[in-house]
């Protein structure tokens, strides 16, 4: 046991050892896999950032009853209980003058200072009503939005039903978008990690053939190669998830607010430590996919 | 201990480049094995089937026991590791040290790291590089470079050494320790083949009356004169027409013996160039450092008149 551990740390510091002796050969196969992993992870990033707007959405707002300024917490709450009666209905939430200004400040970010001079009650209260099952459900309780349209107190009744479906479109589109470039980039991804440890086979055909002459078996050659490709593609990873931590810390915010600015709701989250486990694992088996492909291609004899 | 019978190798696509040409011959264990020719004779092919690098078009090899056409490819491994190779530039790792290229031959066998680093120092301490274990294989001379291949090839203690001209990248005196170095590896027990035309290593071969086989486009010949210079009257009578100018012609000179001349580096007497002459004085084997080149005067059109 101890041993084999022994025989392990002696073989990753001879992998590094090795691979230091050739700094060019190893930047460009770790920076190959940096560089796809890079590229994937902003993709993977922007992609699930929209995937989670169109989930706040899907579950989010359906109806909006704007309440008249002389109703009275109390008058809103009746009102808010009469909804909630209804099976559709899945949730009333009510809104205050005071909510709805916050909700407005924090959706404009950076640019707050437009709100300077707006009195906080400036803003109607309002009831946003979600319904059970989602979108398509609002066509069926029209004769319902009559009848709320006519509700002493209730001042406007606005079914968002016609932009959501629109917003729903437009993120699926992004959502397609964000697949097909996913798909493109892990193409390219791949195309570029087996050029760059074709490269660096090449580099390497001297050593592989010095390995042949000595007597290793083929085994012992493919394991060597594929070690490497395995460190260098966790490498790369690794660097990957720092230039991406430093680009999500450098335009996050500003990503962020400017989706919530449009779309009301969303954030650039950062990859939690275990998608950066599964990160450098995706390198380290990228350097090993791509090795065993070279290898197998290219160094017969 | 290695056995060919009738073995053909041709190249090209009609087979039309005739390597080996129904080759037989026998190498018993312990032997020190010339094997000499012009380039293109053959020699490194014949080499090469025995490590099993290549397959004859017809013929059997016996390698140690083995009929190599029916070893299968992952034994081939197995056969290696009891054949050391060492080849004329060397094929050294230069960014390792000396004695990382020497263990990477016992690496590849699995063997403890702390036994491979004993081997590994003591296979140079043999080669006489003892001091220089942690130098950079790049940074090492010539001689040193191909002193650490022997190195390579001898750790792993196989039972037969394949060395492809050795010398040819080595000075006179460097070729002197080489093979001062490859006759200790010899007595030790290994059987050595030297492929070479190299016409010093052949009169040094003479001297310690090793077995010597001429290649010639393919075929085994009987070593020709001008392939097995032993003779010191042949050494003379080749230095003698030419125009010594002010040095006297060896056979004149009181101070050496003619039958320590050494040619470096030349296929064939008839393509002799003067500067490729060299003079040791007797008993070179212990004193490599006292080989006085010899100076001639070269006509003007650069050929000894
Ligand atoms: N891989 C090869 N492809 C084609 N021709 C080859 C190859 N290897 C050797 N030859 C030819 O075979 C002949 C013998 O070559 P070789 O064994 O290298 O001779 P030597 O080592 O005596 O100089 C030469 O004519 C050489 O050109
Ligand atoms: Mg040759």
């Amino acid at each position: 046991m101890i041993r084999t551990l022994r025989a392990g740390t002696y073989a990753v510091r001879r992998a590094i050892g090795g691979m230091a002796r050739r700094p060019l050969v190893l930047a460009l196969s770790v920076s190959a896999i940096g560089v796809a992993l890079l590229l994937g992870g902003v993709v993977f990033l922007g992609a699930r950032a929209v995937a989670n707007v169109s989930s706040s959405w899907g579950g989010g707002v359906h109806m909006v009853v704007y309440l008249g300024d002389d109703v009275n917490p109390e008058r809103a709450q009746a009102i808010a209980g009469a909804i909630e009666e209804l099976d559709a209905v899945e949730e009333v939430t009510y809104i205050s003058p005071a909510d709805a200004f916050a909700r407005l400040e924090q959706s404009l970010g950076g640019r707050r200072e437009l709100l300077e001079g707006v009195e906080h009650g400036a803003l109607p209260s309002s009831l946003e009503v979600s319904f059970a099952g989602g979108v398509r459900d609002v066509a069926g309780v029209s004769p319902f939005v009559d009848r709320l349209r006519k509700t002493p107190g209730v001042e406007d009744v606005e079914l968002v039903s016609d932009w959501v479906d629109r917003l729903v479109f437009l993120l699926r589109s992004l959502r397609a978008g964000a697949i097909g470039l996913a798909l493109l980039v892990s193409l390219a991804a791949i195309y570029l990690v087996s050029v760059t440890v074709r490269l660096a086979l090449h580099a390497r055909r001297d050593e592989i053939a010095i390995l042949r002459l000595v007597g290793a078996t083929e085994r012992y050659v493919k394991g060597h190669v594929l070690f490497d490709g395995l460190v260098q593609g966790a490498l790369g990873a690794g660097l990957a998830a720092g230039a991406l931590h430093l680009l999500h810390g450098w335009i996050g915010p500003d990503l962020s607010a400017t989706m919530s600015g449009i779309l009301g709701t969303g954030s650039f989250a950062f990859f939690v430590p275990r998608e950066i486990v599964a990160l450098v694992a995706l390198g380290a088996t990228l350097g090993v996919v791509g090795s065993w492909l070279a290898i197998e291609k290219h160094v017969d004899a | 201990m290695i056995a060919l019978e009738h073995v053909s190798r041709r190249y090209g696509r009609a087979g039309e480049i005739v390597a080996l040409d129904d080759v037989s011959l026998e190498i018993d264990e312990g032997e020190f094995v010339l094997l000499s020719g012009p380039s293109g004779a053959g020699k490194s092919t014949l080499l090469k089937l025995i490590f099993a690098a290549e397959r004859p078009e017809s013929g059997t090899i016996r390698v140690l026991g083995h009929d190599l056409a029916r070893l299968r490819g992952s034994s081939v491994p197995f056969l290696r590791r009891n054949i050391g190779v060492v080849f004329q530039n060397f094929r050294l790792l230069p960014g390792l040290s000396a004695l990382d290229n020497v263990a990477i031959a016992l690496e590849v066998r699995g063997l403890p790291r702390r036994v491979i680093r004993e081997r590994a120092a003591s296979a140079l301490g043999l080669v006489g590089l003892a001091r220089r274990l942690e130098a950079r294989a790049g940074w090492l001379s010539a001689g040193e470079q191909q002193r650490v291949a022997i190195a390579r090839a001898i750790a792993g203690e196989p039972a037969i050494l394949l060395a492809d001209e050795p010398t040819g990248n080595l000075d006179p005196r460097l070729t002197l320790d080489l093979l001062q170095i490859l006759f200790e590896v010899n007595r030790r027990g290994t059987t050595i083949i030297v492929a070479t035309h190299d016409l010093q290593v052949m009169a040094a071969g003479a001297r310690h009356g090793w077995r010597h086989l001429g290649l010639e486009t393919g075929r085994i010949v009987a070593p020709t004169r001008h392939q097995w210079l032993d003779d010191a009257e042949m050494v003379a009578a080749a230095v003698a027409p030419h125009d010594l100018g002010s040095v006297p012609p060896i056979a004149h000179d009181p101070s050496h013996s003619a039958d320590h001349a050494i040619f470096a580096d030349q296929p064939s007497l008839h393509d002799l160039m003067p500067e490729q002459l060299a003079l040791a004085p007797s008993g070179y084997d212990e004193s490599a450092a006292e080989i006085v080149p010899l100076h001639v005067v070269r006509s003007a059109n650069g050929r000894p008149s």
